[in-house]
């Protein structure tokens, strides 16, 4: 079974030797002309304001946790959605609703201790 | 529809205390500021009513033959065992509820999340009890760990609490990989990760496979095997690995820590129990050295860490280490199983009794933000504050294994459980490891009764009702589990026997 694999394994070789060899030879081939311009970090060819490590406002994190939350369960409902009138019956129906009902406790948390506030 | 109704059945107390923490949490929301202490409250009702619906169900067991019940499937099983550590944790949850009334209004800590995750804590720790499959032991370990972690951090504002917090989630998470990782071998080695099947019915279990393709040698096996022993060591605070349990146990919240010290350790043990004697009960010969020297390392290194301490809430976070030494000889006792399993369930009760009424007393003594807990506090405590005084020395003999308390007998049926099974060496050690307690346990009844403060020197101690009833309960549960032990110690005998084979 293994052998099958060989091609991958070469190819894998060929790679990083091709992408090894070719910065070494252009280091060792190439002009070096160091200027301040050159030597100067870049931010998409525009310059550079201040230092990259800025607090960002813990907002967002929660933000970012309510929507995980959310995303998932969408996720989960979407093949809910698609077997529930052919398979699932009233079964589906009623684990379905019992999970949305508990996400909507967690739901009316979250509204209730002003996790959706912005200011 | 209608079997999940009846499966749903087995799960009432389970279900009732899940539906506690979301009736907590929703009142929580609708309260005004001010009239959330009842929150306290309304979190004991479910537990009482889950304790009633325990009690009642293996009540109706004993002397009659033991029901043993399997849920979707064999994922979870209701039987006499479950049942009796459930009491262990719905006291524990019991006391330490009734240990934070008065705290986390003093502190002022969010209510609402605190009880309504402490209920979740007991969620997982039921489930645990139940688990008989890898994956929902997975889960309700990590249900009750990541409540528990939270809630060690609760006290955001003190420094040490979101320490501890912060040091019990990043080992934790370790904890949880090696678990996973050894489900992951043991999946491999065997193809399932169902660990017995007690009525006997099916063979494609762990414990039926290594009897069929003899699996006794393999080294897939035994190291999944060593991986999940380490993960569930974790939560039971074996050396070596405990490194974490003395700044956790001294940052958390005390009432937080008295629920953690006896409830996640019983957690851990009855899942021990289930895995070891249920799953991997035919690799006997292999896990019990193991535990053997695990247990000699914990009881050793636990004793001699805490004689060294002068704060009293440290001293009996590694009180708490030894303890589950104690706890471990009776696993390794693998031999006499019939009265091993029976032993440890017995034990982990009046730890419960005895560990939760000596923290009681650290909130009776001690003052807001923690303060006052320091061995010397306690200098002529009984003459200023007889009761307080009184109580906790017989916590103190009680956990040092006095005659006539519970801590007695629960180290008697564990020497018992060892000498039937020819652990003379472990045997002896648990001995000695006794005596060299009673050093630290008796200076603290010294302290309070053989010296003397100036009067203006003395300090105010809490009245709180809710303290006194925790006190009192757990020094009647001492007591009474010390004097008149046989019906305890028969309801957990009978459940102990529900892990064995059947006609063992």
């Amino acid at each position: 079974m293994l052998k099958e694999y060989f091609p991958i394994l070469l190819m894998l070789v060929l790679a990083i030797g091709f992408g090894v060899t070719m910065i070494f030879l252009s280091s060792l081939a190439g002009r070096k002309t160091a200027t301040a311009t050159k030597t100067a970090p870049y931010e998409c060819g525009s310059l550079p304001v201040g230092s990259a490590r800025l607090r960002f406002d813990v907002k967002f994190y929660v933000v970012a946790i309510l929507f995980i939350l959310f995303d998932v369960e969408a996720v989960l409902l979407w093949p809910w959605a698609v077997l529930q009138a052919q398979q699932l019956k009233l079964t589906g129906l009623v684990e379905a609703a019992v999970f949305v009902g508990i996400l909507l406790l967690g739901y009316l948390y979250a509204l209730r201790k002003g996790a959706l506030e912005w200011e | 529809m209608t079997t999940t109704w009846r499966e749903l059945g087995y799960l009432t107390p389970e279900l009732v205390v899940l539906l506690g923490a979301a009736a907590v949490l929703l009142l929580d929301l609708f309260l005004p500021r001010g009239r959330r202490r009842v929150l306290g409250g309304v979190a004991l009702v479910p537990l009482g009513v889950a304790l009633g619906w325990v009690l009642r169900a293996l009540w109706a067991q004993s002397g009659g033959p033991s029901q043993l019940h399997k849920v979707f499937g064999a994922l979870l099983l209701r039987d006499p065992y479950s049942l009796g550590f459930d009491v262990v944790f719905l006291v524990a949850a019991i006391l330490g509820v009734l240990l934070s009334l008065r705290y986390v209004e003093r502190e002022a800590l969010p209510a609402g999340e605190y009880y309504a995750l402490t209920l979740f804590a007991v969620f997982g720790m039921m489930m645990m009890a139940m688990s008989a499959e890898l994956i929902t032991l997975f889960i309700s370990y990590e249900i009750l760990s990541l409540a528990v972690y939270v809630l060690a951090g609760i006290a955001r504002g003190r420094a040490v609490s979101a320490e501890a917090s912060l040091k019990y989630f990043l080992l934790g998470a370790f904890a949880s990989g090696f678990l996973v990782y050894g489900i992951a071998l043991v999946y491999g080695a065997t193809g399932t990760t169902v660990l017995y099947d007690p009525l006997g019915q099916s063979a494609s279990t762990i414990s039926g496979l290594i009897l069929e393709r003899g699996l006794f040698g393999n080294a897939l096996l035994l190291a999944g095997l060593a991986l999940l022993v380490v993960g569930i060591a974790f939560k039971a605070a074996i050396v070596p690995f405990h490194a974490w349990v003395p700044d956790v146990y001294e940052g958390a919240p005390l009432p937080v820590t008295a629920f953690m010290s006896a409830g996640v350790k019983a957690a851990a043990f009855a899942a021990f129990a289930r895995l070891l004697f249920g799953g991997f009960r035919n690799l006997g010969e292999v896990w019990q050295p193991v535990l053997w020297v695990l247990a000699v390392l914990t009881m050793v290194l636990g004793n001699a860490a805490a004689i060294r301490q002068q704060n009293v809430k440290r001293m009996l976070a590694y009180s708490s280490i030894a303890h589950a030494g104690y706890l471990l000889v009776a696993l390794a006792a693998y031999t006499a199983r019939d009265v091993a399993i029976g032993s440890v369930l017995y034990y982990a009760l009046t730890y419960t009794a005895m560990g939760v009424g000596a923290f009681a007393i650290l909130l009776v003594v001690g003052q807001e933000g923690e303060a006052n807990q320091e061995l010397s506090d306690y200098r002529g405590l009984a003459s200023r504050h007889p009761w307080a005084a009184a109580a906790m020395g017989l916590f103190m003999i009680s956990l040092a294994g006095f005659p006539l308390t519970a801590g007695f007998l629960g180290k008697f049926y564990i020497l018992n459980a060892a000498l039937r099974a020819d652990l003379d060496g472990l045997a002896v050690v648990l001995g000695l490891a006794s005596v060299v307690s009673w050093y630290y346990y008796l200076r603290v009844v010294w302290f309070m009764y053989m010296t003397e403060v100036p009067k203006a020197a003395v300090r105010p101690i809490s009245r709180a009702t809710s303290l006194g009833v925790a006190v009192a309960v757990a020094a009647l549960l001492v007591i009474a589990l010390g004097v008149f032990p046989s019906t305890a110690l028969a309801v957990a005998q009978m459940a102990g026997h529900t892990l064995l084979p059947l006609g063992y």
